[in-house]
């Protein structure tokens, strides 16, 4: 017995001589990269990462929290390569949650991009990618006063919840697919107002960035952004602003889409494609300049029809975007042939880009207004007093 | 053996006797005087051997042999005075056991062996000249304590008694629990110098007699010359003498040996020590506690549940750490994994060595905690708490979260009610650790498939390890899956072999699941006032 358990012992320990724990790295070693830019320079690319500095616990030392160097290279990872030569840590990119890709990048395709992306384990297709409005390694330096990372401020902002929810994994999908071009969160640097003694810059989400397969052609921004919250596979909520009639002025109230819901049906009628935009929105007032009392149905219905006519414009301002640019964010695509997949393939699957400027849309809106919050007028009212 | 065939008029010394066993081949003398010679032999350098030596009153020589400090003084006295002032001229044995000795428990002997034992065990000996036997009376002296609290197991709810060193007592205690003739006792003797008396217990009519003679026979084979505790007997008719998991599980209070036997366990009652041992056990009884009985059954579901989560932490808990630290860093969130890193960059060693250095002083700690007197106990948790938890991080030696993990693993093991179980778990601890530091979680993956593999081998007097688990029986599941309330625990587990498995009547408990209790139908608070 005893000598059978040594024998087994012996046998199942003494491979562990061979090993010499390859991948073994100490936390202490590791450079954690948080986030990292694309640029172009030339035909090289430039390859930033923002990687947190570890202090000692109790060393509360001034001094930047975070490092950001760059370096370029004939593709990503050589660039990289590159970048590992001057570090006393090892990177990795498991804890990369953002990839910060320039305009100009993107408007030549981030197809490319995307072969580093998924070949390595180590990166995370959850990530979110970010389209910078001019050079992405100064979102990178931007340095937002909430977050010590602006890596984690950009995370935080493309994660609140009036963002579209897009990662890494959505976008690769759109790519792959016909019948839908991908939308990217599009951010700039600005400053805040006042500006601070440090000249701190703060990152912005200001719209999302237009892709006609991978090459970025153009931004959908206020309205057009709003109608894309409508034109996505899920309702996101957001913030409008209507001017409502009253009197000889236009008032301004606004109003919360709290909850929605939208239905594409694509139809073909004599061989005639269409679209039927169905949607249907409730509202919350957040903040009214009305004078006249919101209780009354009548007033109650004049705020609901405005509200539908700016969702209305909203989806068209996103529709005539889309259509101009000859691209299919709204997966349009992919519900024709859901819903004819024979005539898709028969008729539309080859030429659709150049047919998307031609199919008519007709939207359709029921919109109301259902909390009017906690009071319905404003408590300094004039009629109040006594 | 060398037993000779003895002469009655040989010395002991002469007879070369080791063991007490051997002295059952020597009979007592007729003669006196040889029964005499021989006692005061054995008397020899012995200070606490008392030989009487008195004569019945026509003259008939007589003497007493007894244990001071085991037979009770007062009641010798008082029954020499009885011999001593009888009347008429009895010389015979059995005649004055019939008429003059007032003494409850008696019994005879006709060889040395059986006298010695007797003695030995706080009887008295009475030789009286021209008997071929010896009268031993069972005079035995005060109990070496009180009842008290059990330190090992401590209750909120629950009987606050505990076994003590003395095996009547321990005996008396569990037959309050118990009070039927079928709660059987069965007296064994192991030990040749130390002649332990060992008693087998367990519920006639509910045991399977087979395991019954299971546990004897393997008692019966233990050929040793002292049995000072529990763990001897523990260690010689376990399955698996190998295996770091207790297969016998010991308890030190009546409640859970009664309940065990009312399982159809069978406890080993020994005498020196407040601890009975239970057979067969699974690795499941081994986290209930006897206070999961006693409490409302949804606490107790939950503590059990606890306590397997417990189970894992302690068992994985720094593992884990080691693995994930060293190896799969990606798993962490990113600002947990940063302000690891930030608090462990000043410490010098590789995670594996932290961990071993921080699990080791822990381990001493304890130990140290156990060890020495409870004034001292104070001063070393200080020390330990200082010196390990504050300066040890603050001197950059150890890092803070792996202070946390370790203490937590630490904390963990502790919730496990069984204290061998316990330890089984935090042995294992060590070579997981070092598992994980070269293999990762992949190496916990091998950790762990070795233990099960080890645990669904194990069996404890031939019930498999991990029952009711493995292998599956879903009504069981009602005592580990959760505490099930007493009314549906009709039965008893079903994994023992049982000759009775009901433990309760159909009627009530199945009105307590129809009613959801007992809803006063004779009597209703709201109608009684309505009558009035």
């Amino acid at each position: 017995m005893f000598q059978r358990i040594s024998l087994i012992f012996f046998l199942l320990f003494s491979p562990l001589l061979l090993t010499g724990c390859w991948d073994r790295v100490e936390i202490n070693d590791l450079a954690v990269v948080v986030a990292s830019s694309f640029d172009k320079e030339g035909d090289m690319y430039r390859v930033g990462v923002q990687i947190p500095l570890v202090r000692p616990l109790g060393g509360k030392g001034q001094g930047p929290v975070f490092y950001i160097d760059s370096e370029t290279g004939k593709t990503v990872r050589d660039a990289v390569d590159r970048l590992q030569h001057r570090m006393s840590r090892q990177m990795i990119f498991s804890h990369r949650r953002i990839l910060i890709v320039s305009e100009e990048v993107a408007r030549e395709g981030i197809r490319p991009g995307f072969d580093e992306v998924a070949r390595l384990p180590d990166n995370r297709l959850t990530a979110n990618m970010i389209i910078s409005k001019g050079k992405a390694i100064d979102l990178l330096g931007s340095s937002p006063q909430f977050e010590s990372l602006s890596a984690e401020a950009m995370r935080e902002i493309v994660k609140l919840p009036f963002v579209l929810p897009v990662n890494l994994k959505d976008t690769a999908q759109a790519l792959n697919r016909e019948g839908v071009d991908p939308i990217i969160p599009y951010m700039e640097v600005t400053e805040p107002q006042p500006k601070g003694e440090e000249n701190k810059k703060e990152v912005q989400l200001s719209g999302y960035a237009q892709f006609k397969e991978d090459k970025m052609v153009g931004v959908f921004k206020e309205k057009a952004a709003a109608g894309s919250h409508w034109m996505r596979s899920h309702f996101v909520t957001y913030m409008t602003t209507l001017e409502i009639q009253e009197g000889d002025s236009k008032k301004p109230i606004t109003i919360r889409v709290t909850s929605g819901q939208s239905k594409i049906i694509p139809r073909i009628e004599n061989g005639n494609l269409s679209y039927d935009v169905k949607v249907e929105a409730v509202g919350a007032v957040q903040e009214s300049m009305l004078t006249e009392d919101l209780r009354f149905e009548k007033n109650q219905k004049k705020v609901s029809r405005e509200f539908e006519k700016d969702i209305k414009e909203s989806i068209e301002a996103f529709v005539e975007q889309a259509k101009e640019k000859q691209t299919d964010p709204a997966y349009l695509g992919v519900l024709l042939s859901r819903a004819y997949p024979k005539e898709w393939k028969e008729n539309y699957s080859k030429q659709w880009r150049g047919m998307l400027r031609d199919i008519p849309f007709h939207i359709e809106v029921k919109a109301s207004v259902e909390r009017l919050g906690q009071i319905t007028e404003n408590i300094t009212k004039e009629s109040n007093r006594f | 053996m060398n037993r000779r065939k003895p002469k009655s008029n040989n010395t002991i010394e002469e007879l070369n006797l080791r063991y007490v066993d051997e002295f059952k081949t020597v009979s007592v003398s007729p003669n006196l005087k040889d029964n005499l010679a021989r006692v005061k032999e054995l008397a020899k350098e012995n200070s606490d051997f008392v030989i009487r030596e008195f004569q019945l009153k026509d003259s008939v020589p007589a003497f007493m042999f007894y244990v001071d400090g085991l037979a009770s003084g007062s009641q010798v006295d008082f029954a020499l005075k009885e011999i001593m002032i009888l009347e008429g001229g009895l010389s015979q044995l059995s005649a004055i056991e019939d008429h003059v000795l007032a003494v409850s428990q008696m019994s005879d002997a006709d060889n040395y062996g059986d006298m010695l034992i007797g003695v030995l065990g706080g009887d008295t000996a009475l030789f009286v000249d021209g008997n071929t036997k010896v009268c031993l009376l069972g005079m035995r002296g005060p109990h070496t304590r009180g009842v008290s609290e059990p330190e090992l197991e401590t209750v909120v709810r629950g009987p606050r008694e505990g076994f003590i060193e003395n095996i009547r007592t321990n005996t008396s205690l569990l037959r309050r629990k118990l009070k039927t003739p079928y709660l059987k006792m069965k007296p064994m003797v192991v030990g040749k110098q130390s002649n332990t008396n060992v008693v087998i217990t367990y519920l006639e009519g509910i045991v399977d007699q087979n395991l019954v003679k299971e546990v004897v026979d393997r008692i019966e084979k233990i050929d040793i010359d002292a049995i000072l505790e529990t763990g001897y007997i523990e260690e010689f008719i376990q399955d698996n003498a190998y295996s770091p998991f207790p297969q016998v599980q010991y308890s030190e209070r009546p409640d859970t040996v009664a309940a065990a036997l009312l399982e159809g366990r069978v406890a080993i009652m020994v005498d020196g020590t407040p601890m009975a041992l239970i057979v067969p056990v699974t690795f499941w009884a081994l986290m209930q506690a006897n206070e999961d009985y006693f409490e409302r059954f949804q606490l107790a579901t939950l503590i059990r549940w606890m306590r397997y989560i417990f189970l894992v932490i302690s068992l994985f808990g720094s593992a884990a750490y080691i693995a994930v630290s060293t190896y799969h860093q990606s798993l962490l969130p990113t600002s947990l994994l940063l302000s690891i890193a930030s608090s462990r960059d000043m410490v010098p060693f590789p995670v594996v060595v932290e961990a071993l250095i921080l699990e080791i002083s822990f381990e001493a700690l304890r130990e140290a905690g156990v060890r020495l007197p409870k004034a001292i106990g104070q001063a070393v948790s200080i020390l330990g708490g200082l010196v390990v938890g504050q300066a040890a991080v603050e001197a950059g030696i150890v890092s803070a979260p792996m202070v946390i993990v370790v203490a937590g693993a630490g904390i963990a093991s502790f919730t496990i009610p069984r204290y061998n179980a316990s330890i089984a778990i935090r042995m294992l601890r060590f070579p997981l650790m070092i598992l994980a530091s070269l293999f990762g979680i992949y190496g916990i993956l091998i950790g762990l498939v070795l233990i099960f593999g080890h645990l669904v081998n194990l069996r404890s007097f031939g019930i498999p390890y991990l029952s009711p688990t493995n292998p599956l029986s879903i009504p069981d599941l009602k005592d580990v899956a959760w505490r099930a309330p007493w009314w549906m625990q009709q039965e008893r587990p079903s994994y023992m072999p049982l000759m009775d498995t009901r433990r309760m009547g159909e009627h009530l408990p199945n009105e307590i699941a129809e009613h959801g209790g007992q809803s006063g139908k004779d009597f209703d608070h709201d109608q009684s006032e309505k009558g009035d």
